[in-house]
């Protein structure tokens, strides 16, 4: 099956993994939903890159979101903090996506004439990434969710600047980006976690 | 040997060695001061391109390299360039010695110095927004400190800037398009707008600067103060290429009203905000806005002149900058905070680090005999000739930042009697003191020995010279 049959599935998957991350509170579906995101956002930046230039991009998705997580495991009190900030207000951050999705679907049309060159498939998914990463941004102030979020709006722009970039330097420059904000985001939240005395670690 | 290999790869290979070395503190930040010190001296002295002999040696340094197809290029014009970044980076690094500071950070200032090198010498240049952005992601672990107050304005100072770098990358892709034919005049307009919010984030325009004072309340202030001072020289120097490239930047109706208008807003907010400040980080911060108002006013003249200006301020602003954090950082390692309540009477247990907080405070607010005065009296000239109102509300702006002063003099001299008066600084930090309070007297005293050498730093943009 070409990849180009895969883009519009991909693209409609990423506005709902995207909106899944909003109302997701456990950190372990926020990773995987990050993983698949990668494997979304792998397909839409495939259709303009060589299979190896973008499984690049796919595999620093897949050990950042992995940083993120294991930073997590072992921050309790991090996780917990980020489950009760993120308990209420469902509804809200759904309605708040629904409301970017529209936005999207209705500017994709005259997104796609400006870029030429670049599919109706990457403009969607890579608008719904940039919009619902910001929305994502501007509803926290934990460093999970902050580096979630740019990471999102990252995925968002590298899909529509695949379409029109093919250097190796930036795609190695950008992989480096996305694994920098991962350990970025591992460092904050390990900073952030109280010290255990080591009684307690031991227990 | 490439210019690239000796001022980009060598500082990049030494920092990485130092970290390995960090746990002798001193010694790794005296390597890196004197690899910052050395890089500025063979720039200032060595040619590229030329063939140079020194005595039975004779040797020609290139002056570019490739890397995976792309080029990194340093040629003559650039070494002035070469010598702000890198004798900026010395000065900072030596005034870390006397202060208890994180071990990283002079492996990372010479780091972040080898990615403001890439930043001006990457080809295609648009490229130089992704070096900007590693070092910002370098930056964080030695801003970000172990409580959650600290990660508020790192988390905004991360966020921020990550998110001017895809603006200007996507903004270049559009200008790049279009290379060799005329760009259409809807185009102009979001290619335009692109680049100029991805700067306005970088730079911290206003209203884009919260991360500012943010930074300079909740984490080290040398560090913040550093932070404040190479990343805007990076993304100005960055975006003079910018001109430097783009006819259409340089000649469109918008372009220079728009700095203009940018301009005058972050000074005004800057020195306002700055004079109700009862923090003194966050005077600092301010007084960075108010800077980066000032650097955009000197752009917004459209004139040689104005770009020699633009060149011009960033002298006294590493001089000032490093003065009043250094100055700052004592007293914080001193007091509980930078606040006016918790600083009363600092100045009678550290006369010098208050005189350096007070002098460097001056010195941006364009005050005569100091570092600032030369540059800022050339631009007034500047703009009472083009309009005298915009002149006068850049000297309200100013006065705004003297009133900081003003309202600071009387909080650290404040006190009782039974406050003895003793120079409680260590050695170091008092010659560093005297040492920076000198030369920020001299800069402003005899600013021919350095302005027109910073005059001369438009030669490496050959398009600004009309």
């Amino acid at each position: 099956m070409p990849l180009s049959a895969l883009a519009l599935p991909a693209a409609l998957g990423l506005a709902l993994l995207a909106a899944g991350l909003l109302i997701s509170r456990d950190f372990r579906i926020v990773t995987l939903l990050l993983w698949l995101q990668g494997a979304a956002v792998f397909l839409l930046v495939a259709l303009h890159w060589p299979l190896e230039l973008a499984l690049v991009k796919l595999i620093s998705y897949i050990i950042a979101a992995a940083i993120l997580a294991t930073s997590m495991l072992s921050a309790p009190s991090q996780a917990a903090m980020e489950r009760d900030a993120w308990r209420t207000g469902r509804v809200f951050r759904l309605l708040t996506a629904a409301l970017v999705l529209m936005a999207v679907a209705s500017s994709t049309p005259q997104a796609v004439a400006w870029l030429p060159g670049v599919e109706i498939s990457q403009v969607l998914g890579s608008l719904s990434l940039i919009g619902l990463g910001l929305i994502q941004l501007g509803l926290t102030n934990l460093p999970f969710r902050s580096i979630v979020g740019l990471l999102t709006v990252l995925a968002g722009f590298e899909i529509l600047y695949a379409a029109v970039e093919r250097s190796i330097l930036v795609a190695g420059l950008l992989g480096i980006i996305n694994l920098g904000l991962a350990l970025i985001g591992a460092y904050l939240v390990q900073a952030a976690e109280p010290e255990q005395s080591p009684k307690a670690q031991v227990e | 040997m490439s210019s690239p290999i000796l001022w980009i790869f060598l500082p990049a290979v030494v920092s990485l060695m130092l970290v390995l070395l960090a746990r002798w503190s001193s010694g790794v930040k005296l390597a890196a001061a004197l690899t910052a010190l050395i890089l500025a001296l063979l720039a200032f002295w060595l040619p590229v391109g030329v063939r140079t002999s020194l005595g039975p040696l004779s040797f020609q340094l290139a002056d570019v390299f490739f890397l995976f197809g792309r080029r990194l290029l340093l040629d003559d014009p650039t070494r002035p360039l070469l010598v702000l970044i890198y004798a900026g980076l010395a000065f900072w690094i030596f005034g870390s010695l006397a202060l208890n500071i994180s071990r990283l950070f002079a492996p990372m200032a010479l780091a972040i110095g080898a990615l403001l090198t890439a930043v001006i010498a990457v080809r295609p240049f648009l490229y130089a927004a992704l070096f900007i952005e590693l070092c910002v992601l370098l930056s964080v672990p030695v801003l970000a400190g172990f409580s959650s107050r600290t990660n508020r304005g790192v988390l905004r100072f991360l966020t921020l800037l990550s998110l001017g770098m895809p603006l200007i990358l996507f903004s270049g892709w559009i200008l790049s398009s279009f290379e060799g034919s005329t760009l259409p005049e809807e185009l102009v307009v979001q290619a335009g707008s692109l680049i100029g919010i991805g700067f306005a984030i970088l730079l911290a325009v206003v209203p884009l600067h919260s991360w500012m004072p943010m930074l300079m309340e909740d984490s080290h202030p040398y560090i913040s103060a550093f932070l404040m001072y190479t990343l805007p020289v990076g993304v100005m120097l960055f975006g003079a290429s910018f001109f430097d490239r783009y006819t259409w930047l340089r000649q469109h109706e918008l372009t220079y009203p728009a700095l203009q208008a940018l301009g005058m807003v972050g000074l005004l907010v800057g020195g306002a905000a700055a004079g109700f400040q009862r923090h003194l980080g966050r005077v600092l911060a301010y007084a960075v806005v108010l800077e980066t108002g000032n650097a955009l006013l000197a752009v917004s003249l459209a004139s040689t002149a104005g770009w020699q200006v633009f060149f011009a301020f960033f002298l006294p602003r590493c001089l000032a900058l490093a003065l009043w954090a250094f100055s700052l950082s004592i007293l914080r390692e001193n007091y509980p905070s930078l606040q006016h309540p918790d600083l009363a009477g600092a100045a009678r247990r550290y006369p010098l680090a208050s005189v350096g907080v007070i002098l460097a405070n001056l010195s941006i607010a364009g005050l005569p005999l100091l570092a600032g005065f030369p540059a800022y009296y050339i631009l007034w000239n500047l703009l009472v000739e083009k309009s005298p109102g915009i002149a006068i509300w850049v000297l309200l702006g100013n006065l705004g930042l003297l009133l900081a002063a003003l309202r600071t003099l009387p909080v650290l001299l404040a006190g009782t009697e039974q406050h003895a008066q003793q120079l409680t600084e260590n050695g170091g930090q008092r010659f560093l003191l005297i040492a920076g309070i000198a030369v920020l007297l001299l800069a402003g005293l005899l600013p021919q020995l350095s302005l027109p050498y910073l005059a001369g730093m438009i030669q490496a943009y050959t398009r600004l010279i009309p």
